[in-house]
């Protein structure tokens, strides 16, 4: 511990002039307009914008709100069905770029899988829009999924390449020093293992599935409308005070996915250290 | 006694890389070692010792050549189906598995029953003396806990073969050496064939049966400790093995008792089999055998050389001093023992005697 009398070399962070200050700011900037959405959401008033008095009224009107409902439904089915498979598919990928040993085309290959992190959205969403039209594939939500579990896949890729990457591989030939073979070894050592990595890849695309908008907006056909998509449709119409309720509602998803496995990965971690 | 093969490697090879960029990491070994023996392959690193035990273990492919285990080829054979273990340099025990899940691991991938997996697990737990935290995790555990678990979990399925890649060498110099006592006894307990790779030639001479020392990828010499130590075969194995003073000669003359004449002048008739007349060889002497009079000391050995020196350093260790001696223009080690002899200060004329029969003679 450095005391305070004695001059340190290298001085704190917060020693600086105005750090504090800017990182109020700086959090401010982010987090005020998502805390003042929150706080209308429990307004009143039919005005977004005029703050009467606490109330339930627009959760209550969103229980009644059908559309609202489907479009929900819509958003998790979606979720559910691209989330798991865009991990599926990340960990294979990630399995054989980590530990599949050098093959020709390699660094490539490992462009290709990150590149649609770097493509413009609404280029993927045109192409894939097009690219529906064309081969005239009319499956209403499989379209969504599929769209998804494409789009998914760099964002579940990355967390668990970066897990199996940390993980030492002298563990998967103990394993088969120890009479695994390879499956063996897979199942009792590698995924085991892997598992935080993964379950980090697909909450980032749950998450990201459940937010997306653009491309889910030039694939969704009548019938298949998304929640965001549908908060989007609501606000053309004028910002009511039901959006807020609607976002604030999607907000508390995300953050209660983000804690559980938040507290899961820790109370893992603890059991390591203390058992 | 006729000693059974444990494991036989012949002309085993083996190359990585090809064209200019090859190297060659093992180069036409054979040897056979015994059941029931703790081996040392000893060298320094880079010398192909740890990559002929991956040979055995199977984690490795031969170039060329053979190994059989107790007279079965396992060549085609992957790691999972040789009965071999191996305790690995850095342990590699699951992160994700308690100890005594960790030791069970090979019982359970050999489907043993659970009655047997828990005797075996619990035997060579309390062998190892780590009963007490079976349920612990590896990241609980100290370097030396953790040491003995990957040893549990290697002899777990009493393999015929225990392979050690220097397993002592992230330890500290005290576990280091209380761990080799111990690995010696547990050899000696289990009866299993303990094939031990090392660097440190001290761990080598203290638990070995046989030690094998190999230099860029062939086997320079193979014996047990003290051949090593006191004939060593060639320069390398002098100068890897403990300290040599070598004196380069010339041999005079043939017969029985062949005479020697130091470069730097001098004689020593020394008996030796295999070196002819006008070969030029080295002579190699132990600091320990030198011994070390005052300059008015009377010679105490008829056969040794005796040359005039000066006192260049001396170090204390306790129980002995290493003396360095120039001589002849140059310097000779030697080691004396504390309170044997006379004690000597730096820039001291002194007589130094060399004994022919502690001589060896190495070809050049």
């Amino acid at each position: 511990m450095a005391s305070p009398h004695r001059k340190s070399k290298f001085r704190p962070i917060w020693d600086f002039p105005g750090f504090g200050g800017l990182s109020v700011g700086f959090f401010a900037f982010l987090y005020v307009p998502i805390l003042v959405l929150v706080a209308y959401s429990f307004n009143g008033s039919k005005f977004a914008m005029v703050w009467s008095e606490f109330s339930w009224r627009w959760y209550l009107k969103l229980l009644e709100n059908d559309d609202i409902h489907s479009a929900a439904i819509n958003s998790l089915i979606v979720a559910f069905f691209a989330a798991p498979a865009a991990t599926i598919m990340a960990t294979l990928a990630a399995l054989v770029m980590v530990r599949g040993g050098p093959f020709r085309s390699r660094a490539f290959t490992a462009g290709l899988i990150t590149l649609p992190l770097m493509v413009p959205e609404i280029v993927t969403a045109v192409a894939t829009l097009i690219f529906f039209a064309l081969l005239n594939i009319n499956l209403g939500l499989i379209n969504i999924i599929l769209a998804h579990t494409v789009f998914c896949i760099p964002f579940a890729y990355m967390p668990i390449r970066a897990a199996l990457e940390a993980m030492d591989p002298g563990l998967e030939v103990a394993a088969q020093d120890l009479y695994a073979d390879r499956w063996d070894a897979f199942r009792y050592v590698t995924l085991p293992l892997l598992t935080p990595g993964i379950m980090s890849g697909f909450m980032l695309a749950f998450v990201i599935s459940i937010d997306d908008f653009i491309i889910t907006l030039m694939v969704a056909g009548a019938g298949s409308t998304t929640l965001p998509v549908y908060i989007y449709s609501m606000i053309r119409t004028g910002v009511t005070p039901e959006v807020n309720a609607v976002s604030t509602l999607l907000l508390a998803v995300s953050v209660i996915l983000v804690s559980v496995y938040w507290l899961l990965s820790s109370a893992n971690r603890k059991g390591e250290a203390i058992g | 006694m006729r000693k059974n093969v444990a494991v036989d490697i012949q002309q085993v090879t083996k190359i990585y890389g090809t064209g200019n960029a090859a190297v060659t990491a093992v180069n036409n070994v054979t040897l056979q070692i015994y059941d029931n023996e703790f081996l040392t392959l000893l060298g320094p690193s880079g010398c192909g010792k740890t990559t002929l035990l991956r040979m055995i273990a199977g984690f490795e492919d031969m170039t060329k050549g053979h190994i059989n285990l107790f007279g079965e080829e396992i060549e085609d054979l992957p790691p999972n189906q040789r009965p071999v273990n191996t305790v690995f340099q850095h342990y590699a025990l699951f992160p994700h598995l308690s100890v005594y899940e960790n030791v069970a691991f090979g019982l359970r991938r050999l489907k043993k029953s659970e009655a047997e997996i828990d005797h075996r697990c619990k035997e060579v737990l309390a062998l190892t003396q780590m009963e007490a935290l079976a349920e612990r995790r590896p990241s609980q555990m100290s370097g030396g806990q953790q040491q003995r678990v990957a040893l549990a979990r290697a002899l777990a399925p009493n393999p015929k073969v225990l392979l050690l890649d220097e397993p002592l060498s992230a330890l500290d110099l005290k576990l280091r050496q209380a761990m080799r006592d111990e690995l010696k006894q547990l050899q000696q307990k289990t009866g299993i064939t303990f094939i031990f790779v090392t660097h440190d030639q001290e761990e080598a001479l203290a638990m070995s049966d046989r030690i094998v020392v190999i230099s860029e990828g062939k086997v320079q010499q193979v014996g047990t400790p003290q051949a090593v130590y006191e004939a060593p075969a060639n320069r390398f194995v002098a100068n890897f093995i403990g300290e040599a003073n070598m004196l380069e000669a010339s041999c005079k003359t043939t017969g029985k008792n062949m005479t020697f004449t130091l470069v730097g002048g001098g004689t020593l008739k020394i008996s030796t089999p295999d070196v002819a007349a006008g070969d030029a060889v080295t002579i190699m002497i132990r600091p320990e055998k030198v011994k070390v009079l005052a300059k008015t000391g009377k010679k105490t050995t008829p056969s040794s050389l005796q040359m005039e020196a000066k006192v260049i350093e001396q170090t204390y260790l306790g129980s002995v001093t290493h003396l360095d001696l120039a001589c002849d223009g140059q310097t000779l080690k030697a080691c004396i023992n504390q309170g044997a002899h006379a004690s000597f200060a730096t820039g001291d004329e002194v007589l130094i005697e060399i004994p022919a029969d502690n001589c060896r003679v190495l070809r050049s």
